[in-house]
């Protein structure tokens, strides 16, 4: 068994100077380290909580432990989503019991100083990570922008290792927050494709989190640099299809100047042609929705932006959603207000559609969809996970075909511009 | 599954082996009956905490309990609650038994390292990494894994049956 090495500050927080709490956290991120092979351990500058997710009593008895113990975060530290709607929880028709627990796990948190962001999109924040600048960071969509579309540096880190860094400062030196591990290893090579859009992003960064496995993929091809929105997209899916934790966008991402630069002089292992006829196939795959008679369409996973608010504010303008069918945006408040001042709130609203903010789409399940039987989403993510949370198919759509068919109360899924030759 | 799949003996027909461990991520002793598979899983999302049933309709182990079963998967993907999830499914008693991977998973690990330093309680976790080793794991009915020993002993029954 390889020994990690300490330093002073890791041999006096081991000791109970700095807590009761420090100390077991510290204890945790070395078992970490010792998996993971690390020598040592360093220091990060920001830490974005990922487990503040209601799950069950033992992770939040956890967390109270820690708030218990006098833990306190050391470094800027970001809350993601909870599992309710602080503001709207009661009437969503969230269970009291549940909403309960979720708000004590994030009270926990609040009380241990971490900062109350409740969103999975930490990286439209102010204060966002800058490249080189060792982190640590929890959700997958937002590990994988914060490594790749910004250069920061942080592992594929589960729950509760998050708040042990925040509340210690210090994480295993492994994996991508070394140089020589965030080389690429398969390099994708993509079509000629034209008119591509959000939702071409997350079906590529599905097809790619397929193949990658643990591997760092590059993708060579991308001549337009895409959106804030087709990034996120993309980051979402291509960590929701596999363990992806980075990925290099050739002439796109900082650390993918060139081929040669993504791969730091390596050759390639594997060489994937992407083409047209497996895009096809991942777009069909996709959306698993049966049925005609349209009940709900949910937008927000991870949360709308102030680009997505626009976006769907212009394609909804003097329209107005059938009254058979619901349609709910999650998003943050740091947003909501955002897009408030902006008047896409009062457009989007007067299509009929409703927002609820602290939560996301992740915590939705069959007690919080009652009846709706037919669901679409322009959101590869909660297609891929929102089977499994509700126990039905999701048809998923491009966001204008989302808002036509919530308008026609029946799914409309038309064949993508950019699969069209 | 059948009762008789859950217990021991009659091990006719039964294809043994030893397998090597490779890295113990956490360490344990533990007998049983293996839900295997070579594809992937989500915890959060992928399995259901409150009665240790898979959920992700894109998994063939979907509508399966890993309930106090050895649960053989390549590694995790996806959601990084899955060790929060993995914690409350062994906090409620409905958590696998032990869990054997083919590559080092951190948060599967970490879910595991927090049960043993907040409750006392831990599983083992080890890693496979020969392919063919762990394709045998991934097929096998029963196994038993020590990390003092760094032994897996599996046995590959045609119907039913457990260790001898």
């Amino acid at each position: 068994m390889n020994a990690v090495e300490l330093s002073n500050y890791d041999r006096d927080v081991l000791s109970g100077k700095y807590g009761e709490a420090a100390r077991i956290a510290i204890q945790v991120i070395l078992e970490i380290a010792r998996i993971q092979r690390a020598q040592k351990l360093i220091d990060i500058s920001k830490v974005h909580i990922g487990g503040s997710i209601y799950t069950g009593q033992g992770s939040l008895k956890v967390i109270e432990s820690l708030a218990d113990l006098g833990g306190k975060v050391r470094v800027p530290t970001t809350i993601n989503s909870i599992s309710i709607d602080r503001q709207r929880w009661r009437e969503q028709g969230i269970d009291e019991e549940f909403a309960g627990f979720s708000e004590r796990l994030a009270k926990a948190f609040e009380s241990m100083g971490a900062i109350p962001i409740f969103s999975c999109t930490p990286y439209v924040f102010p204060d966002a990570p800058v490249y080189g600048q060792d982190i640590v960071w929890a959700e997958s969509n937002a590990i994988v922008f914060a490594n790749s579309v910004l250069g920061a540096r942080t592992n594929r880190h589960g729950d509760f290792l998050d708040i042990c860094a925040a509340i210690t400062g210090r994480a295993p030196y492994s994996g991508l927050h070394l140089e020589i591990n965030r080389r690429g290893e398969i390099l994708f090579e993509m079509p000629d494709i034209s008119d591509k859009d959000t939702y071409f992003f997350s079906i590529l960064g599905y097809l790619i989190g397929k193949h990658s496995g643990s591997a760092i993929p590059v993708i060579d091809g991308i001549t337009e640099i895409p959106s804030l929105e087709q990034l996120k997209a993309f980051c979402s899916t291509i960590s929701t299809a596999g363990p992806v934790g980075l990925f290099h966008m050739v002439g796109v991402t900082p650390e993918a100047a060139s081929c040669e630069q993504a791969f730091g002089g390596n050759l390639p292992v594997r060489c994937i042609q992407v083409t047209r006829e497996e895009l096809e196939n991942v777009w069909l795959q996709m959306s698993t929705g049966r049925g005609s008679d349209l009940d709900l369409v949910v937008m927000g996973s991870p949360h709308f932006t102030l680009g997505d608010c626009e976006e769907l504010a212009s394609l909804v303008a003097n329209r107005r959603k059938n009254e058979k069918v619901d349609f709910l945006i999650t998003t943050n408040r740091f947003i909501y207000e955002q897009a408030k001042d902006r008047g896409f709130i009062r457009e989007i609203e007067k299509f009929g559609a409703r927002f609820s903010t602290d939560t996301c789409l992740c915590m939705l399940n069959e007690r919080i969809i009652g009846n709706a039987k037919v669901v679409m989403t322009n959101s590869g993510k909660f297609a891929h996970y929102g089977p499994g949370l509700i126990n039905r198919g999701v048809y998923f759509a491009n966001t204008a075909d989302c808002v036509n068919s919530a308008v026609e109360a029946y799914p409309v899924l038309e064949k993508p511009k950019w699969l069209l030759v | 599954m059948t009762d008789s799949e859950e217990s021991l003996p009659h091990s006719e027909g039964a294809h043994c082996g030893t397998v090597l461990i490779d890295d113990v991520l956490v360490e344990g002793t533990c007998e049983g009956p293996i839900s295997g598979t070579q594809s992937m899983l989500s915890f959060w999302g992928g399995y259901d905490p409150a009665n240790g049933i898979v959920i992700d309709h894109h998994h063939p182990l979907c509508g399966e309990t890993l309930r106090k079963r050895i649960f053989v998967l390549p590694k995790g993907k996806g959601s990084s609650t899955g060790s929060a999830v993995l914690l409350d499914a062994l906090v409620s008693g409905n958590g696998p038994s032990g869990i054997i991977l083919n590559e080092v998973d951190e948060i599967i690990s970490l879910g595991v390292v927090i049960y043993q330093q907040f409750f006392g309680h831990s599983i083992p976790v080890v890693v496979v990494r020969d392919k063919a080793l762990f394709s045998l794991l991934v097929t096998a009915k029963y196994a038993k894994i020590d990390t003092k020993t760094r032994l897996v002993f599996s046995l590959a029954l045609r119907e039913t049956g457990g260790l001898a």
